[in-house]
């Protein structure tokens, strides 16, 4: 499967438990879905986080496209558990349990 | 012929002009003034420590033009998440034109999961931050 490279940004700030948190060092997504909207390449990602040092070690990551400038730029949401991670048909609305809230840039192995 | 009680007034001006001239002198390139460029970055008050030196590398900001957005504004045009509660505070960044990295500006998308954010606000992006000193605030936002 794809691995993507995520690179969060400090954006308008990282949030948890209510309060803005340290930007999270970069990770690497095993890219589960890759949906392309409206013919723009990865418009919404979504996949687990493999770095097992990561704060996020195993979490679910859904990638949202944020700015389509260069670089194109995402909001990031970590899921807590893998029974939080979205429904199969990602256009379906998201209401489930957020752990974390972010921004990243990417970068997609060759 | 000084008037009486005068001399501090008299100090605090040549203190003004002496700050002034240096700031110039640091301003000025062969006689040509530097453009500054001026942004505002949304958030909250409480996160005022982590732009001491400036904002950090990766941040966003958007355009300083207009009256600044209320907290509900900010949260839909910049697709916030919010989940802080809506931003309560923004922040002035001014750099010098040409010196500090931006990239933009760009639209922001739509993010149905950030209360229906229908974003269409403008973000510029800093990949290696701003300078210390470029950043002030918190100031509150309008109701």
């Amino acid at each position: 499967m794809n691995t993507i490279h995520v690179k969060p940004d400090y954006g308008f700030g990282w949030q948890q438990d209510g309060g803005t948190i340290d930007t999270p060092l970069p990770f690497t997504l095993l890219v589960e879905m890759n949906e392309n909207v409206i013919g723009e390449q990865n418009s919404r990602i979504f996949g687990t986080i493999l770095e097992k040092s990561h704060r996020y070690a195993g979490k679910k990551a859904l990638l949202s496209i944020r700015t389509r400038g260069q670089p194109p730029t995402y909001n990031v949401m970590i899921y807590e558990k893998s029974s939080d991670v979205p429904p199969a048909d990602l256009l379906e609305k998201i209401s489930l349990p957020i752990l974390a809230t972010g921004y990243a840039v990417i970068s997609i192995a060759p | 012929m000084r008037v009486p009680g005068s001399e501090g007034i008299l100090a605090a001006i040549g203190e003004i002009a002496t700050k002034a001239s240096a700031w110039l002198s640091v301003l000025s390139l062969s006689g040509d003034t530097v453009q500054q460029d001026y942004y505002r970055h949304y958030g909250y008050a409480a996160d005022a420590p982590n732009f001491a030196k400036g904002l950090l590398p990766g941040s966003f900001a958007t355009t300083a033009n207009g009256p600044p957005l209320t907290g509900l504004q900010a949260q839909q045009q910049l697709a916030l998440p919010a989940r802080s509660g809506l931003p309560n505070a923004y922040y002035n960044v001014t750099v010098p034109r040409g010196l500090v990295p931006v990239e933009g500006p760009t639209p922001v998308e739509p993010e149905p999961d950030y209360n229906n954010a229908p974003g269409g606000g403008i973000q510029y992006r800093f990949p290696e931050g701003t300078p210390p000193g470029s950043v002030t605030g918190p100031y509150p936002l309008p109701p």
